[in-house]
């Protein structure tokens, strides 16, 4: 299969009309331009319209055909291994029937590019504040919602239709089925903090606090292995380590930004960052780090 | 009759401070390990199969050289590590069950923490992992060799208890501060 396969069918279904913004994909589903440069996903100019795709001189040698949700302001949802059989809907899970049941008569639905997900697109107004209150991505399920706001992602499409419906705006009605769906889904589950262990107005110094970290590290395995871990670099866990790394700092030794940042900046793992991770979290004024600082505090 | 009396007394005293709460007919002697750090030698390695899953499995016996180290906080909040006494010459067991990729990246993570005369460069190379008949010889170099392995014990939903054995790298028991 390649993106001419893929265009084949998209241009069976209501894809084309919808307004949508391409770009192609390699086979490791890396987003490139129609020119062969790489795609950058918060560059919406880098997508196009379906009809330019055709300007692309190389085609055949592309696997297949992606879409920006933030060019094409679309909402996406994925549902990672819900078919057992590819591209078989007698085989969906019970989790993908009860989806498909909410949306297979009012959004486009279509087997994703290994046959074994369901990828949804509609549109409908931007929900508020959802991460406070909802995942973007929940592991427990395999499941994922993209809306157009500040995300830049980019999902492949595959033709492979299960429901061809137009990609409409949603009114009030049907964003209630999006709603009973992300309830259902992707409520975040809220955390309870040691508030014993943490105290949100800190008095303790960073010396005093690193001891803490220390005792921590001594008896807690997984801890020490990622506060000692070689930062990966791309493409691996990085994220996640970081991620795991400030939330247990968050709720093990101090709430306190700045001391959290200090502490996380002097561990081994931080220090072996590669360059380009260590710009990215400077970047902005350490932009990345507020982004996770605020999901660990909620 | 002095005698038997004095027997019977010092045996209901004795009798009297013992707390038979948990003994029963399965009781043993054996204590488990608590929770450190244990320097140790590595006493025979083996290669089977796994009783309970039939997967090619690889058995450690390590002895303990030392006494081990716990980890606790003095009065100024600094985590010390202290000697935990009588615990030299026990011994420790570890099973690798080569079940998946996964399971045997975790077992080469862990034979390349024994280190040779170089200081930071594992022993044994990565080659030394490729294919069975190589394997064998690599795990017969082992023995002799020492390492530090972490004893922790983690609390199941259940309440149950599950005890974890972990190979130390000597570059991270330097960074912990163990006694090297």
């Amino acid at each position: 299969m390649n993106a001419i396969d893929t265009i084949d069918r998209i241009t069976n279904t209501n894809l084309i009309f919808s307004d949508l913004k391409y770009c192609m994909v390699d086979k490791n589903k890396k987003p490139y331009k129609i020119n062969g440069e790489m795609a950058k996903p918060n560059c919406i100019d880098d997508f196009v319209p379906f009809e330019d795709l055709f300007l692309c001189t190389d085609l055949d040698s592309y696997a297949g055909i992606g879409v920006s949700i933030q060019a094409s302001q679309i909402c996406a949802i994925d549902v990672d291994h819900c078919f057992s059989v590819a591209n078989d809907i007698s085989s969906a899970t019970e989790i993908a029937k009860s989806i498909l049941n909410k949306f297979d008569k009012i959004a486009y639905c279509e087997f994703s590019f290994s046959g074994t997900g369901l990828r949804i697109l509609f549109r409908q107004p931007i929900i508020e504040n959802y991460i406070d209150k909802y995942y973007i991505k929940n592991k427990n399920y395999g499941i994922e919602f993209y809306q157009p706001t500040d995300s830049y992602r980019y999902v492949t499409v595959t033709g492979n239709v299960i429901a061809n419906n137009y990609i409409q705006m949603f009114d009030d009605n049907l964003t209630n089925i999006t709603f009973e769906f992300l309830n259902t889904y992707m409520l975040r589950q809220h955390k309870k903090k040691n508030e014993t262990v943490a105290e949100k107005i800190e008095n303790r110094s960073f010396e005093d606090l690193m001891k803490i970290v220390k005792f921590k590290y001594l008896t807690n395995v997984k801890f020490q292995d990622v506060w000692y871990s070689q930062a990966p670099g791309s493409g691996k866990d990085e994220s996640e380590r970081d991620f795991y790394l400030l939330s247990y700092l968050y709720e093990n030794i101090t709430q306190d930004k700045d001391l959290i940042k200090q502490i996380f900046e002097s561990s081994p793992y931080f220090k072996s960052k590669d360059y380009k991770h260590i710009c990215k979290w400077n970047n902005q004024n350490f932009r990345y780090y507020n982004y996770i600082y605020n999901i660990i505090k909620k | 009759m002095a005698i038997e009396k004095s027997l019977y007394s010092q045996l209901d005293d004795l009798l009297k401070q013992t707390d038979l709460t948990d003994v029963s007919a399965e009781s043993t002697n054996y204590s488990e390990l608590p929770d450190g750090y244990y320097n140790c030698e590595v006493d025979k390695t083996d290669l089977k199969l796994s009783k309970t899953s039939g997967n090619p499995m690889v058995s450690f016996q390590f002895t303990i050289t030392e006494d081990g180290y716990s980890v606790e906080v003095d009065e100024k909040q600094n985590a010390t590590l202290i000697p935990i006494k009588k615990t030299k010459n026990r011994k420790i067991f570890i099973n690798y069950v080569l079940k998946n990729d996964t399971s045997v990246k975790r077992f080469v993570t862990d034979m390349l923490k024994f280190e040779g005369e170089t200081p930071g460069e594992s022993l044994l190379p990565k080659e030394a992992f490729t294919t069975s008949e190589v394997l064998e010889d690599a795990l017969d170099l082992l023995i002799g060799q020492r390492i530090y392995v972490q004893v922790s014990t983690t609390v199941n939903k259940d309440d149950t208890k599950s005890t974890w054995n972990n190979l130390i790298s000597w570059k991270r028991a330097a960074a912990l501060e163990l006694p090297m």
